[in-house]
C-alpha cells in the first residue's frame, strides 16, 4: 500500500506500507507513472513502514531512475528498516539513489541537485 | 378403439354385460317369476344377492383392469346407460297401452329381468367408477367417505334382506351414505389435470351421463301410467343412491369442466410458454461457450415473449458505450440512443424493488425515450450480474405499447435467472481451465528453470562443488553454474533475476547463453561484470536487473578472484584462521545503470585459499526466507553459523543441511527460490599441511 502526498510544486512524497510484493509493484509503478507525467521529479519515498521489498519492487524504482535524473530529479529514500536498507545495500543501489536517516534529511536532500 | 387397453376393456365390459344380462334373466326364473318380476315377491334375499352381487362383480370388473383409462369408461358406461335407456324405452314402445294390465307375458317377464339387470348394473358401474376416479385422484383424502358410502351400500339390502326394517336405523344408514355421496360429488380435481385433447371428450361424455341418468332415474320413479317397473326404486335405497350419485359426480363435473374449459385454454398457453423456456434454458446448459449461452438466451426470449426485438448489452459503468453481441429486429442507432438516455437518466429507469426486470410501456408518452424515433413502443429491460462480475442487460421490444403481459414478463424473468446461472457456470469452467493453463505455463517455465541449471559438476582431486535448488510455489529468476577453463581454474557464477513467474525464467534463459559465452571468452571477473551488464541493459526490459556474483578459483595459486554485481555476498570458512568471512564489497546490480558509471562501481577481490576452505554462494530467497510466527529473516548469522557447525560435511550434504535448516526454521512456507553453491577445497590439495 502506498500514501501519497504533494511536498511541494515538483516534489512528491510517497509512503509505502507493509510488504512491496510484485503485486505491489504494478500498483507502485502505477503511482510513479502517474507523478512523474504529473511533473513531479523528486520524490521521497518513506520506509518507516515498509516491512519487505521485493526484487520486483525495486525494478519499479530502478526503472525510473535515468527518467528522473534527466529531470534533475531523484528519489531519496529516508526511514528504513535494517532487512529493507540490507536489500539497498547488497544490490548496490546506495550508489543510485539518495539513502537519508530521516524527512528532513531527506527534504534537503531533495532539493540539492 | 384406437390401442389394445382400450380394446380389451371393451371386451370386458361386453363380457361384464352378457354375463349380467344372462344373470339377471336366470335370476327370473329362479324366483319362479311370479307377476310383476323381481319385486315385490321376490324374496328380499334374493334381492339382496341381486344388489351385492353385482356391486361386487363390477368392482372385481374394475379391480382387474391394469390401467384406468377415464375417458375409455366414460365412453363404455354412456353406451350402457344407452342401453339401459333403450330397454327402459322399450315397453312404451312395443307393448300397446291396453296391455299393460294384462297379465304380463313371458316376454315381457325377460323384458323386465333385462331391465333391472341393466338398470342396477348401470349404476353400480357409474358409483363404482366414481369411487375408482376419486381414488386414483386422491387417494388418502377420500378414503373414509368412499369407505362410509360403500359400507352404507352393502348394508341396506342386507339389512332389508334380513327382515331389520327398523325405519331408523335405515335413515340414518342412508343419511350417511347420502352425506358421505355427496361429499365426494364435488371432488373434482381430477378435471384440472386433464389433458387438453382430452378435456373435450371428458365433457361431452360427463354430458351424455348427466343426461342419460336423469332420463333413467325421471323413467324410473315415474313410470308410464299401468307399467311398472320391476324394480322399486322408492323402496330400494341401493338403487336410489347409486343412481343420484351417478348423476350428481357426472352432473357436477361436466358443469365444473364447462366453466374450467376458458381457464384451462389460458393455463394451456401459460404451460407452452413455460415448457418452451424450460427446453430453450436445458438447451442453453449444454453449451460451454458463454457468447453462444448469451444469444441462445437472447434469441429463446425473443420467439417466446413475440418479442419484435431483441438485443444484449455488456454494461460498461463508465460511460454509456456499451458492447452489444447481439441486436436482432432494431437498428445498433436505435439501441445506442436508448441506452444513451438509460445512462443519462439513471434515476428515471430505475428498477422496481420486488422485480428484477423493468418494463417501459407507451414509449413514445415516455418523458425521456418519447423524444427519438423509435421502431419499438414498448421496452422489457432484464439486467443481471455474471460470475465474473460482468454486468449485462438483455432488451425486449415490442411494437406494440403493451408488448409484455406481467406473466410472461416474469416467465422470462425466470429464464434470465436460469440462463444467468448457467453462465456462470461457464464462467467458473472457463476460469478453471485458465487456471489449468496457467498452472501449465508454470509447470513449463519451472521446468525449463531446472534444465539451465546445470546437474553435474566438475569432479576435481582438488575441489568438492556441489549446488542444491529449492523452487517456490512461483517461478523464480535463480541461476548458477559452473565452468572448469583451459588453465584448469573454475569459474562459478550465482545470479538472481529480479522478479518471478515465466518471464523470469525466459530472462534466466536469456543470461545463461550471455554467462556462458562470457565465461569462455572473458573470465576475467571485472570484465566479466561489465560485458554481462552491457548485454542485461540492452535485453532486459526498464525496471529488470540481475544480481551476479561470479568468481573464479584458481587452483594452482589457491586464490579466489571475485566480482559481486548487487548479489548476496559471498561466504568464505577460512580454515587457516578459522573463521568465517561475508564477502560484503562494493557492486552494483546488472541492468540498473548503464556503461561506464557502472564499470566504475566494479571492484574485483582476490582472496588466498587454504585446504579446507569452504566458500559458499547462495541467493537472497535463503537468507530472507522468513519464519511464519514472527517474520523474522533468516538472516546471514544463522547461514554462518550453519556452515561452521556442519563444515566437516562434503559440498553436497552441506548444501541439503542449509536447506533443511533454512525450511524448518520458514515452516516449509517458500517464498523465493532458493539456491546454493558449495565449494571445498580439499586437503589433500597443494597445500596439504593445512588442516
Amino acid at each position: 500500500m502506498e500514501i501519497i502526498s504533494k511536498l511541494s510544486e515538483d516534489a512528491l512524497k510517497i509512503s509505502l506500507v507493509g510488504e512491496l510484493d510484485a503485486n505491489g509493484a504494478i500498483n507502485l509503478d502505477r503511482i510513479i507513472s502517474k507523478a512523474i507525467a504529473d511533473g513531479y521529479y523528486k520524490i521521497a519515498v518513506d520506509c518507516r513502514q515498509l516491512e519487505y521489498i521485493s526484487s520486483a519492487g525495486l525494478g519499479v524504482f530502478i526503472s525510473y531512475i535515468s527518467e528522473l535524473k534527466s529531470h534533475n530529479g531523484k528519489f531519496v529514500f529516508y526511514h528504513l528498516r535494517e532487512n529493507v536498507e540490507s536489500v539497498f545495500n547488497i544490490l548496490g543501489l546506495q550508489k543510485v539513489v539518495a539513502i537519508t536517516h530521516d524527512f528532513t534529511q531527506a527534504k534537503n536532500q531533495l532539493h540539492e541537485v | 378403439m384406437k390401442n389394445p387397453i382400450a380394446h380389451s376393456l371393451s371386451l370386458t365390459w361386453l363380457a361384464g354385460l352378457i354375463t349380467f344380462g344372462s344373470f339377471g334373466v336366470l335370476m327370473l326364473f329362479l324366483a319362479g317369476c311370479p307377476a310383476p318380476a323381481i319385486a315385490p315377491n321376490l324374496p328380499a334375499i334374493s334381492e339382496a344377492f341381486f344388489y351385492l352381487g353385482t356391486f361386487f362383480l363390477v368392482r372385481q370388473l374394475f379391480a382387474g383392469l391394469r390401467t384406468f383409462h377415464t375417458v375409455e369408461h366414460l365412453l363404455q358406461l354412456s353406451v350402457l346407460g344407452l342401453l339401459t335407456l333403450v330397454l327402459l324405452l322399450l315397453p312404451g314402445i312395443l307393448l300397446p297401452e291396453a296391455s299393460a294390465t294384462a297379465a304380463p307375458s313371458r316376454w315381457v317377464l325377460i323384458l323386465q329381468g333385462l331391465q333391472s339387470a341393466f338398470l342396477v348394473f348401470y349404476f353400480t358401474a357409474g358409483t363404482v367408477m366414481v369411487f375408482q376416479i376419486i381414488s386414483s385422484q386422491r387417494p388418502a383424502a377420500s378414503r373414509k367417505a368412499l369407505l362410509l358410502l360403500s359400507s352404507c351400500l352393502v348394508a341396506l339390502p342386507v339389512l332389508q334382506a334380513a327382515g331389520l326394517t327398523y325405519p331408523l336405523l335405515n335413515y340414518v344408514l342412508f343419511a350417511v351414505a347420502g352425506a358421505a355421496g355427496l361429499s365426494l360429488l364435488f371432488k373434482v380435481d381430477w378435471l384440472v389435470g386433464l389433458d387438453k385433447k382430452l378435456r373435450k371428450s371428458t365433457l361431452f361424455y360427463l354430458l351424455a351421463l348427466s343426461f342419460l341418468s336423469s332420463i333413467i332415474l325421471l323413467k324410473t320413479y315415474f313410470p308410464e301410467s299401468g307399467y311398472e317397473l320391476p324394480i322399486h326404486i322408492s323402496q330400494s335405497s341401493y338403487v336410489a343412491l347409486s343412481g343420484f350419485l351417478t348423476l350428481g359426480f357426472s352432473l357436477i363435473s361436466a358443469l365444473f369442466l364447462l366453466f374450467h374449459l376458458p381457464v384451462a385454454a389460458i393455463l394451456d398457453i401459460r404451460d407452452a410458454e413455460k415448457k418452451h423456456l424450460i427446453e430453450a434454458g436445458l438447451e442453453a446448459e449444454k453449451t460451454h461457450d458463454l457468447h453462444t449461452l448469451l444469444y441462445t438466451l437472447a434469441r429463446q426470449t425473443r420467439s417466446s415473449s413475440s418479442a419484435d426485438a431483441v438485443w444484449l448489452a455488456r454494461v460498461n459503468n463508465e460511460g454509456p458505450e456499451n458492447q452489444y453481441p447481439c441486436v436482432e429486429g432494431i437498428s445498433t442507432n436505435d439501441v445506442k440512443r436508448i441506452d444513451y438516455s438509460l445512462h443519462a437518466h439513471p434515476g428515471h429507469f430505475q428498477l422496481d424493488r420486488a422485480k428484477d426486470f423493468l418494463f417501459i410501456r407507451d414509449l413514445d408518452k415516455d418523458p425521456v425515450l418519447g423524444s427519438h424515433v423509435l421502431s419499438i413502443r414498448s421496452l422489457a429491460i432484464y439486467p443481471f450480474t455474471l460470475q465474473d462480475g460482468s454486468e449485462w442487460r438483455l432488451y425486449l421490444g415490442f411494437e406494440s405499447p403493451n408488448g409484455l403481459n406481467e406473466h410472461l414478463a416474469r416467465e422470462v424473468s425466470h429464464f434470465v435467472g436460469h440462463t444467468r446461472l448457467s453462465a456462470s457456470h461457464v464462467c467458473s469452467l472457463q476460469e478453471v481451465a485458465g487456471k489449468a493453463r496457467l498452472e501449465k505455463d508454470i509447470a513449463i517455465g519451472r521446468e525449463m528453470q531446472k534444465r539451465l541449471l546445470p546437474k553435474e559438476f566438475p569432479l576435481s582431486k582438488k575441489t568438492d562443488i556441489a549446488a542444491a535448488s529449492i523452487s517456490a510455489e512461483e517461478i523464480g529468476g535463480d541461476y548458477y553454474d559452473c565452468h572448469v577453463m583451459s588453465d584448469q581454474s573454475i569459474a562459478v557464477l550465482m545470479a538472481d533475476v529480479s522478479g518471478k513467474g515465466t518471464s523470469a525464467a525466459l530472462h534466466v534463459a536469456e543470461m545463461k547463453g550471455i554467462f556462458q559465452s562470457l565465461m569462455l571468452s572473458e573470465p576475467e571477473p571485472e570484465k566479466f561484470l561489465s560485458l554481462a551488464n552491457r548485454a542485461v541493459n540492452q535485453c532486459f526490459d526498464k525496471g529488470m536487473f540481475i544480481t551476479v556474483l561470479y568468481a573464479v578459483i584458481d587452483l594452482n595459486k589457491l586464490e579466489l578472484r571475485y566480482v559481486r554485481g548487487g548479489h548476496c555476498p559471498l561466504i568464505h570458512y577460512n580454515a587457516k584462521e578459522h573463521k568465517i568471512h561475508t564477502l560484503q564489497d562494493d557492486g552494483l546490480g546488472l541492468g540498473i545503470i548503464n556503461g561506464e558509471s557502472f564499470d566504475k562501481t566494479l571492484m574485483s577481490r582476490t582472496v588466498k585459499l587454504h585446504a579446507g576452505d569452504i566458500i559458499v554462494l547462495y541467493t537472497d530467497g535463503i537468507v530472507e526466507s522468513r519464519n511464519t510466527d514472527d517474520f523474522e529473516e533468516f538472516g546471514y548469522e544463522r547461514l554462518r553459523d550453519c556452515i561452521y557447525l556442519n563444515m566437516e560435511l562434503d559440498s553436497k550434504s552441506l548444501n541439503k543441511k542449509i536447506l533443511r535448516e533454512v525450511q524448518s526454521f520458514s515452516n516449509s512456507s517458500i517464498r523465493d527460490d532458493m539456491s546454493l553453491m558449495t565449494i571445498k577445497i580439499k586437503a589433500n590439495g597443494q597445500n596439504k599441511n593445512q588442516l
